[in-house]
This record gives structure tokens, C-alpha cells and sequence, in this order.
């Protein structure tokens, strides 16, 4: 595994990753953030595994930063099996009218009917790089590229929570209602961010999208 | 046992030292813009530092205490009053009850803050009490507080400490200490050089999750962008178009902007209380 320890502001450390988005450095930061967090440093107030590093967040009340680096350093971080089998996380998405906002729009623009954007969008599970941006904001890899779309040139000022959105290269789920410029092609009935459940996935495991009806979009939504 | 808002004042929330541990999650710290003061007005009243306290925003609350209670105000000064009556800020004060504490805008700051004796019987929420209004989260019911809200308050006998402490200056411009950040060496040595030689105004933009700043545009590396990457309070981002922008301490977890330097905690506190016009420098320590 290769990373160096920089150090981040007055209290903070980043483990940095090599310098790109790929699946192997994902591994190795997602193994290395299971690890730390499962050993509760004493001190260490927070982490932010993203998908080249983690922010290590601590209290120099309670740990010395040279002591810390020094730890993180020579901490000898293992991929373990368990962490290498995927945990996949089902979310149900409505793709049709009221839900499919821009659905008409990025079927002319991607030449593809809505059947096929759902059975494409729907076909494989995507990985969750990492959480961020916004409490329970998932980045997706994997998107097909016969799905890559440009944003919108206006983004819209509210955008509802659990909008499944197309951007680019990317995919993924507005947790709460926010301004935004994705396509917006379906929506989760479920929340995927709530104070009693901070966030219904983490960073490495995988979401599978599921085509679910207007009718059972509301029954979900009810329950 | 409890505080009434009779006027909530531009954007008042109960804070404290901050959400951690839940930013592998996208949550944000939140907690306390101006550390050293809310640490300052719970000490008088012998909270422990990280205890709940009202955060106000350039124009104070009015309330009105249904039992006595104890309280310290520091901060931004916003002409604090009892029963229309200056009281001190920087020391401990009794409200009796149904007395009435009111707040004018801040003449010099921009955070003020109010512990009270025993802290504020409120949830925690995710194992604090900050509010983080944007996804509702803690504080009082997740979000700003209201005409009519009635803020309960811990029952207490304990005594505060009876000496004033000296109140801070808070000047209309400030120099920054700042430490190099993760990206400072992708940026050229010009570069830098007129980053430290600029003043800085804090511009409009400038809130609990961020601070931007106008003045000279910083001269990008080559490579103006990253991999998105974890952000804490004190990061100076530079956007892509030369911007810096200071990130608080509601700012999101990850960001893409490269990092050029990072306030240390003791500059946040100062830069906090730097009014939109206000004048900054930045200053490697």
C-alpha cells in the first residue's frame, strides 16, 4: 500500500492515496479507513475517507500530532477479505412522470427510449467511491457511458430529496432539497439521509437501482 | 425553566463544540464560528468549554428569562441590556426572573455569544448540539430561532466566577497566521508571493459555511482542480476562477478546489469576527 501522511491544517492529517480515481487506491483507502476507524484512536475526533485520501481530524488536547503521524505512518494496513466483498445496497426509483423530471430531455439528447435509459441505469450495481459534499451525497462509479450527460445550463433552484440526477460522467441521489444542475431521470421514496440514520451507505459499498411503479413509489413513501 | 425569544435577532442558533465523527457520513463539524469566545462565556459561568451557547449573528436577540438564570455575554458587542439597562459583557450576570436582555446590531464583530449557567436542555443530536440549519439537523428543532421559542435551561446552584475578564478588539482588519496547505506546492513562488502581498476584502458572501474573499484574482497552477478531497474549518480554497474562499464551520466535508493554505484555529476565530468590507492579510507562520 502506498500513501504519505501530510500534514492539514493545525489538526488534521491527510493520508494521501496515488493521484487517482481507480478502483485498486479505493481499496486501499477504504481498507485503511475500516481499519482506523475500528481502532478508536484516543484523540482522533473524525475521518474523511474520500477517493485518494483521508482527513484524519484530531484533538491536541488529547494526542500529540508527531505521535499520530508517526501512528498513521506505521500502521500496517491490511485489505481483508470481508472488506472486499460487496455489500449491496438496494435503492428503489421511480423513472416515471411526476418523478422523471428531465427524462424526455436526456431521452432525445442520449438517442435512447426511457425503457432503455431504466434497463441501462438499472442493469449493474455502482460503487460508492465516497460520501461527501452533503450529508448522505453518494459519488457513484460505474455509470454506462451510453448514459454520460451534460448537466443542465440552468441549474434548478430546488431540486426534491432522493432525485436520482445523470451528470456527466457521473450518477447519483440528491439526499435533501438543494439547488443543482443534474438531469433528473427518477426518485427514491426512501430517505437516504435522516438524524436517526446518518446515512444509509458507506463508502464501499455498492448501490443497486430498482424500477419501482408510481403506486409503489407512494406506498414506500407512506411507510 | 426555560428563556423566551421575544425577537430572534438575524440568524441566532444554539452551537457547541461541534458534530464530529460523522463526516465520513458528508455531515458537517458545525459548532462554534468564534471558539475562543464561546470557550470565554462558558468559563465565566463555569460550563465546560464545549457546553451549548446562542450564537448571534450581527444583529442580537431579545429574551426574557422565566427563572433566574445566569448568564455571560462575549463576542461581537451588541450593547447588551437588562430591563433596558447596559450590562457588562465579559462577566458573569444575573438575570432575575421575567428580567429582559436585548441586543442591538454589533458595533465590532460579528458572532456573539450567550452561555448559560448549566447550558441549554436541549437533545443531542448525533452526539451534539450544534445546529446545522441546511439538513435541519440539532440545535433548536434544526433550525434558526423564532419569536416565541422557549429555550429550556439546565437547573443549576453552582456559583460563576465573580472577576471581568478584558474583552478582545475586534477590528475591522485582520492579519491571518496561516500554515501551507496540501496543494501549496503545485502553486508558483509569484504566486504565493502576491497572495501574502494582498489585502483581502471579506466579501457579501460570507457565512457560517464559507468566506469569500475580493481582491487580486491568486494565479492557478497549471493544475487548478483535484480529486475531490476532505475539507476542514480553516481550509483556504482557491476556486478556478482565483477566488479564495475561507471554509467554516458548516463547510461541506469534500471539496475539488485546491488548498493553498490553512488558518490556524486561533485565525478562524479572528477572521470570524471580520465584518463583510473588512480588510484581511494572510501571514505564514
Amino acid at each position: 500500500m502506498s500513501f504519505k501522511v501530510v500534514p492539514y491544517g493545525e489538526s488534521a492529517f491527510l493520508i494521501q492515496f496515488a493521484d487517482e480515481i481507480s478502483v485498486e487506491t479505493h481499496l486501499q483507502v477504504k481498507a485503511c479507513y475500516q481499519q482506523l476507524k475500528k481502532m478508536h484512536i484516543h484523540g482522533v475526533q473524525s475521518l474523511i475517507p474520500a477517493y485518494n485520501s483521508i482527513t484524519v481530524m484530531f484533538d491536541q488536547q488529547e494526542i500529540e500530532p508527531k505521535t499520530l503521524k508517526v501512528f498513521l505512518e506505521n500502521t500496517p494496513y491490511k485489505l481483508a477479505e470481508e472488506e472486499l466483498t460487496k455489500n449491496i445496497v438496494e435503492i428503489p426509483v421511480c423513472y416515471e412522470a411526476p418523478y422523471a423530471l428531465d427524462m424526455e430531455y436526456v431521452s432525445g439528447e442520449l438517442n435512447l427510449s426511457t425503457k432503455e435509459i431504466i434497463d441501462i441505469h438499472t442493469a449493474d450495481p455502482y460503487l460508492v467511491y465516497m460520501i461527501g459534499f452533503a450529508p448522505g451525497f453518494m459519488y457513484l462509479g460505474g455509470l454506462d457511458k451510453r448514459l454520460h450527460t451534460p448537466r443542465k445550463q440552468t441549474p434548478r433552484l430546488q431540486i426534491p430529496a432522493g432525485a436520482v440526477g445523470l451528470a456527466d460522467q457521473q450518477t447519483g441521489v440528491y439526499p435533501m432539497i438543494t439547488p443543482g444542475g443534474w438531469q433528473i431521470i427518477g426518485q427514491t421514496p426512501i430517505s437516504l439521509f435522516s438524524k436517526e440514520k446518518p446515512s444509509l451507505v458507506a463508502m464501499g459499498d455498492y448501490v443497486q437501482f430498482v424500477s419501482i411503479s408510481v403506486a409503489e413509489f407512494e406506498k414506500l413513501k407512506n411507510t | 425553566m426555560s428563556i423566551e425569544i421575544l425577537n430572534p435577532g438575524l440568524s441566532s442558533t444554539v452551537q457547541d463544540g461541534g458534530r464530529f465523527g460523522f463526516q465520513d457520513k458528508g455531515i458537517p463539524v458545525s459548532g462554534f464560528m468564534d471558539v475562543t469566545s464561546a470557550h470565554l462565556a462558558n468559563a465565566l459561568v463555569t460550563n465546560e468549554a464545549n457546553t451549548s451557547v446562542i450564537e448571534m449573528t450581527l444583529l442580537g436577540i431579545k429574551f426574557k428569562a422565566n427563572q433566574a438564570i445566569t448568564i455571560a455575554i462575549t463576542g461581537a458587542d451588541m450593547q447588551p441590556k437588562l430591563n433596558g439597562k447596559s450590562i457588562s459583557m465579559y462577566k458573569a450576570i444575573e438575570i432575575p426572573k421575567d428580567g429582559i436582555v436585548s441586543f442591538k446590531g454589533a458595533s465590532h464583530g460579528v458572532y456573539g455569544y450567550i452561555a448559560v449557567l448549566g447550558g441549554l436542555k436541549i437533545p443531542r443530536v448525533l452526539g451534539s448540539k450544534s445546529t446545522y440549519v441546511p439538513a435541519k439537523l440539532g440545535g433548536f428543532k434544526g433550525r434558526v430561532l423564532q419569536k416565541g421559542d422557549l429555550l429550556p435551561v439546565l437547573h443549576n446552584t453552582l456559583k460563576p466566577i465573580k472577576s471581568k475578564v478584558k474583552a478582545p478588539d475586534f477590528l475591522p482588519s485582520a492579519q491571518l497566521l496561516c500554515v501551507k496547505g496540501p496543494e501549496w506546492d503545485l502553486f508558483s513562488t509569484t504566486s504565493k508571493a502576491a497572495f501574502f502581498d494582498a489585502v483581502f476584502t471579506i466579501g457579501k458572501d460570507a457565512n457560517r459555511i464559507g468566506i469569500r474573499l475580493e481582491g487580486i484574482k491568486v494565479i492557478l497552477p497549471e493544475k487548478d482542480e483535484i480529486i475531490s478531497s476532505g475539507i476542514i474549518k480553516g481550509t483556504v480554497q482557491i476556486t478556478k476562477a482565483g477566488q479564495p474562499i475561507v471554509m467554516m464551520a458548516d463547510a461541506p466535508t469534500t471539496g475539488g478546489y485546491v488548498r493553498l493554505v490553512n488558518l490556524t484555529e486561533k485565525s478562524c476565530d479572528a477572521l470570524s469576527q471580520v465584518p463583510i468590507g473588512g480588510k484581511i492579510q494572510f501571514v505564514l507562520k
